[in-house]
């Protein structure tokens, strides 16, 4: 399990979590290239659905990166992804699933710093966690 | 002390209902009628007087969750005035509707009763065919304060563990156990219609009824504790859930029923999962066996995700499952755990903002 590399997917909210990625890039910030960015425009545009197909296509750990609490370019569109985010994390809960592969994160435009941090943190965290059961899982 | 008004037996309230009818106080019916067979009750829209002799109020049966197609007749405002009879979990998948701007309730009358529970349809028709008569089997149990659910070994899981079997948010709400039946007004409109009909009325000590309910609510509830333990041991990891899906054959039945899976662009109904064979082929080099249809597990696990705060444990999902699935106690059970997280009851509150059309500034800290 050494040479294990978890693969994240991110779903990045334009305006926020994605341009703190943009600022880590443009700052020459080294982070683990475990990560594989999707652009929303929004972390409240986030349907669970995807988070949950990524997880059964056997993603390692799913990243959703927002404004923080009060700084949505849409107003409220964060408070929603967390209520979303909530839900999925109680049902995965229940059912036995690993919800702490899921992990929703402020990051603001500014935090190139802390985008690095996070995903460095978060590759650490999987290794320790393994891969994902539901890789080779194919009857699903 | 309640006010309340007296009918000799439910046939009596048929008479009402015509008289309603008759002038003009609504322009429909909607219940569960004897179709022209004899053996099946359907759910029906009518405005015919002499129909209401077909009409069954208290019917041990719900064909398809009237909610549903309280929608379809009403998904936009409009003058026809219907009186709708429902049961408690239809009652409370209208409220949910209403919420979601999916049913208008201008116009719309809501009776609905204490209720002993269902049978499956086919079982119903069975018990016809038969001779046995369910409608009188119930009113027996209910003139004796006994749970029909409780003694029928036909009975559909989700009413065996009904706690919420009384209902609320109607306009009249009709105390259907002992032996006269009790008809009170919840509302100002069913207030006054009540009083246009001259019954008999009055101000009631109600609480000998309230005991020998709680008694049955009760047993109910321990019933649902233990039901809720048990699937919690059973259904627990990725395996055993795996394992409780196992017989499903994606008719998509538990979507199509459910009270709460209305929207019209659902994305299981959409060609998203129409996969290009490239897909396949992918899966072959990865995982090696690729169930097909693909997308089960995530089929009802983004159903979990999209309806279970606001599923209102109606059982409708379990009742459509041709292949045994024992959907409806993951979804009452897992939808408790998230309403929980809200504080939230579905059908509970007109008032009350469905959990994920609503947020506070202040929660979920810890997520």
């Amino acid at each position: 399990m050494e040479d294990f590399e978890p693969k994240i997917v991110g779903f990045l909210c334009n305006w926020c979590t994605y341009t703190g990625a943009d600022l880590a890039g443009t700052a020459r910030i080294q982070y683990p290239q475990n990560i594989r960015v999707i652009r929303m425009m929004c972390s409240g545009g986030v349907d669970m659905v995807y988070v949950m197909k990524a997880l059964l296509e056997g993603a390692d750990g799913i990243l959703i990166g927002g404004c923080h609490p009060g700084d949505c370019h849409y107003q409220s569109g964060n408070f929603k992804a967390r209520r979303r985010v909530a839900i999925l994390k109680k049902i995965l809960e229940e059912l036995g699933f690993e919800k702490e592969r899921v992990w929703l994160k402020w990051i603001s435009a500014s935090e190139g710093k802390k985008f690095a941090n996070t995903v460095t943190e978060m590759v650490a965290h999987l290794k320790k966690l393994g891969p994902n059961p539901l890789k080779t899982l194919g009857k699903i | 002390m309640a006010k309340v008004f007296n009918v000799s037996s439910i046939l009596d309230f048929k008479d009402i209902l015509k008289k309603a009818l008759e002038d003009k106080i609504f322009d429909a019916i909607l219940g569960l009628f004897w179709m022209p067979s004899n053996d099946m009750l359907t759910l029906e829209l009518t405005s015919e007087i002499d129909e209401v002799d077909k009409l069954e109020i208290i019917a041990p049966i719900m064909p398809v969750q009237a909610a549903r197609v309280i929608s379809n007749i009403k998904f936009t405002e409009s003058n026809l005035k219907i009186a709708c009879i429902v049961k408690p979990c239809e009652l409370r998948a209208s409220v949910e509707l209403i919420k979601l701007k999916q049913i208008m309730p201008e116009n719309l009358f809501f009776i609905s009763y204490d209720c002993g529970g269902a049978v499956n349809v086919a079982d119903f028709k069975d018990a016809v065919n038969k001779g046995k008569n369910y409608i009188d089997e119930i009113l027996n149990c209910n003139k004796n304060f006994e749970d029909f659910s409780a003694k029928h070994d036909k009975i559909r899981f989700a009413c065996s563990v009904c706690d919420k079997f009384i209902p609320s948010l109607c306009d009249i709400r009709i105390r259907s156990f002992g032996s006269n039946i009790l008809l009170q007004p919840m509302t100002q409109k069913g207030e006054s219609f009540l009083s246009g009909m001259k019954l008999e009325s009055g101000d009631k000590d109600l609480s000998e009824y309230e005991n020998r309910i709680s008694t049955i609510l009760d047993a109910r509830r321990n019933n649902r504790n233990k039901e809720r333990e048990i699937f919690r041991s059973q259904v627990n990891s990725i395996d055993a859930v795996l394992k409780e899906l196992s017989s499903c054959i994606r008719c998509h039945n538990c979507m199509t029923n459910c009270p709460l899976d209305y929207c019209k662009e659902c994305i299981f109904k959409t060609p998203v999962f129409d996969h290009p064979v490239e897909n396949y082929e992918l899966w072959l080099n990865r995982k090696r066996v690729v169930k097909l249809p693909t997308d089960t597990l995530l089929f009802h696990l983004t159903r979990l995700n999209h309806m279970s705060s606001s599923c209102v444990s109606c059982g409708a999902c379990e009742s459509a499952c041709p292949a045994g699935i024992r959907v409806s106690r993951m979804f009452m059970f897992l939808g408790e755990d998230v309403q929980k997280i809200f504080d939230y009851e579905p059908g509970r509150s007109l008032q009350e903002e469905l959990p994920v059309a609503t947020f506070r500034e202040k929660e979920l800290e810890k997520i």
